[in-house]
């Protein structure tokens, strides 16, 4: 609900003072991560390098570092952030479940399976994003089998299916990684989620993917209110409901299989963010989901922050950090409303 | 006006549900949808709102037929309010009846003013004002139905479809539900059929009732018509000395009362 005007709308006045509170916050904290995502990493390059940088006087690998390898890698974690919560406020409002999510639906392990066989045949970096699709696809048509979406979408037994499935999907990654040797280390890194080593070209191949995928839910994603009601609802109210779903789920998989083509799969984002919003801004799916390009970007961008300044540690996946942070935070939301309405 | 001829439509393959299903709702008039449980009334309702596809027949709304229709321009005309609808997520009651505009919007799907108004008059008419800004999720039941009738409400559509929208309400919700929907029926001219579990209700909030059972239809014609021991046992087969049909007893119109076998 945008602009309503009368005196008596005090509530709803409020939900609207925290999404604009919250945006800006939103704003604010981007605005300290991005210079922070500058000046953090193995290399001892600080604000110093950076002004130095930006005045043009700074050697030749410190530019390099800077603005080829940490800038992009930031910009990247921005958008894969963004484009997993997006995925994550879709199938939890087209499965009014707030477990849905690409991971737990299993359309994470499925992209990555199709990204493992890539890595396996050693095919270019630009046609992974397709067999990561491919094998998001081949997922979601095996959970809409096994949960028997025909007669309706119906969420315990696709994210059951979706467990499952991902589960099978992810014993196939490890026997692929046991048996191809030398690409082990690539593979190992694709399952748990990193952004390590990504730059512009990553960036590049993952961008178109984003915006077709961002563009066509934003235009979509209204018509959830009204489907998170039930079916009937949704086309009473005059909601195309199995095109629209179908269009739904295509968009949020496309950007659940990009972001596993360039990052692997990284958890909870998809969970947590769309989850956490909600519970601030309520559950109107135009605000979750422009909310969510924001947040789930500022945390991923966070996450991949703190990887970097633990580097001291080895090499730490992004997605350990997202699991480590993440796995927690949803286990207090979970305690926290386990008795509240909405997660009935 | 909506009619529906010759419908036969099944959720299995050469297992039809209904059969020559036919039934006319004149403009301005309420149509009751009677029949057991397992009849297949809700599926009905279904199929009049183009939900899914009859098998065989027509289904004309104002002289056109259904399919002519895009989804968005019939819920323009038609609207519907559930059984026990339940909501997930916690929306708002006016996040919910805001809703009830989604037919009238355009691609941004931003509500207008005017949407503002018709949504607020549909929550006036339901009187839910006091709880606005509640969250669907902590309503009761009867509170809950009357935010869905204030959704199909600001839909501003000619013709509603309930599918047994006071079963399981108290007798207040109940009345008030009946009477906000009778309200429009006499004053705009609200087209309704209505899927009624409770004959008593259908007796005194219908014009016409038709009977839906295993074999097709019977009706439709006027309530004290179609009641009576005998179409009872046909449709529901109780016995006919197991029922008693009062007439006006309330000064109102017949009552019916079951009573548990010995």
């Amino acid at each position: 609900m945008s602009n309503g005007s009368s005196k008596d709308n005090a509530d709803e006045g409020a939900h609207r003072w925290s999404t604009a509170f919250l945006f800006a916050g939103l704003v604010l904290t981007l605005l300290i991560l991005v210079p922070a995502g500058l000046a953090v990493g193995p290399a001892d390059l600080g604000m110093t390098e950076i002004l130095r940088s930006l005045g043009g006087q700074a050697t030749e690998t410190e530019d390099l570092i800077l603005w080829n390898i940490r800038l992009p890698r930031m910009i990247l974690a921005f958008f894969v952030g963004a484009a997993l919560a997006q995925a994550g406020v879709v199938f939890q409002g087209l499965l009014t479940n707030p477990l849905a999510g690409p991971y737990t639906l299993g359309v994470s392990s499925g992209a990555a399976f199709g990204a493992s066989i890539a890595i396996l045949i050693g095919l270019s970096m630009w046609l992974l994003p397709f067999l990561a699709l491919a094998g998001a696809g081949i997922t979601l048509f095996l959970v809409l089998l096994i949960s028997g979406a025909r007669k309706g979408l119906d969420p315990r037994s696709m994210i059951l299916a979706g467990i499952v499935v991902g589960s099978i999907f992810s014993a196939a990654i490890s026997f692929i990684k046991s048996v191809s040797g030398e690409s082990l280390t690539t593979i190992v890194f694709w399952i748990l989620g990193s952004l390590s080593g990504r730059g512009w070209s990553e960036l590049a191949i993952f961008l178109p993917y984003f915006g077709i995928g961002v563009v066509g839910l934003l235009v979509l994603v209204r018509e959830l209110d009204l489907l998170c009601l039930g079916p009937d609802h949704a086309h009473a109210a005059g909601v195309d409901v199995e095109n629209t779903r179908k269009l739904l789920v295509f968009f949020a998989s496309l950007l659940a299989a990009a972001a596993v083509a360039v990052s692997g799969v990284i958890g909870f984002v998809g969970l947590v963010v769309p989850h956490g919003l909600r519970m601030i801004v309520g559950p109107g799916h135009r605000r979750l989901a422009l909310l969510s390009i924001l947040a789930g970007g500022a945390l991923l961008m966070g996450a991949d922050i703190l990887a970097r300044a633990m580097s001291f540690a080895g090499q730490i996946p992004v997605g350990v950090i997202t699991s480590l942070l993440g796995g927690p935070f949803f286990c207090i939301l979970l305690i926290k409303h386990r008795r509240a309405p909405s997660l009935a | 006006m909506l009619t529906a001829e010759n419908l036969t439509f099944g959720y299995t393959k050469g297992k039809p549900l209904l059969e020559n299903v036919s039934l006319v709702v004149p403009r301005g008039r309420v149509l009751g949808i009677l029949g057991p449980n397992g009849a297949g009334k809700s599926t009905l309702l279904r199929l009049l709102n183009r939900r899914y596809r009859p098998w065989e027949g027509e289904i004309r709304l104002d002289d056109s037929p259904l399919t002519q229709f895009s989804i968005q321009e019939l819920a323009r005309r038609m609207a519907v309010v559930p059984q026990n609808p339940a909501a997930s997520f916690d929306f708002t009651v006016e996040e919910l009846v805001a809703m009830g505009r989604r037919p009238h919007h355009g691609l941004t799907g931003a509500l207008s003013r005017e949407d503002r108004n018709i949504a607020e008059e549909a929550i006036e008419r339901t009187g839910l004002q006091r709880l606005r800004k509640r969250p669907v999720t902590l309503l009761s039941g009867g509170e809950t139905q009357l935010a869905f009738v204030a959704r199909a409400l600001a839909q501003q559509a000619e013709t509603m479809l309930l599918d047994e929208a006071t079963a399981s309400l108290d007798i207040k919700h109940s009345s008030e539900i009946l009477s906000i929907i009778r309200r429009r029926v006499t004053e705009e001219g609200l087209t309704v059929a209505a899927v009624v579990h409770d004959v008593n209700v259908a007796l005194s909030f219908c014009d016409e009732i038709v009977f839906l059972s295993r074999g097709g239809t019977m009706g439709p014609d006027k309530p004290e018509v179609m009641v009576n021991t005998n179409t009872l046992q046909e449709v529901y087969g109780v016995a006919s000395d197991r029922v008693a049909v009062y007439e006006k007893p309330l000064h109102v119109r017949s009552r019916v009362h079951g009573a548990p076998r010995e």
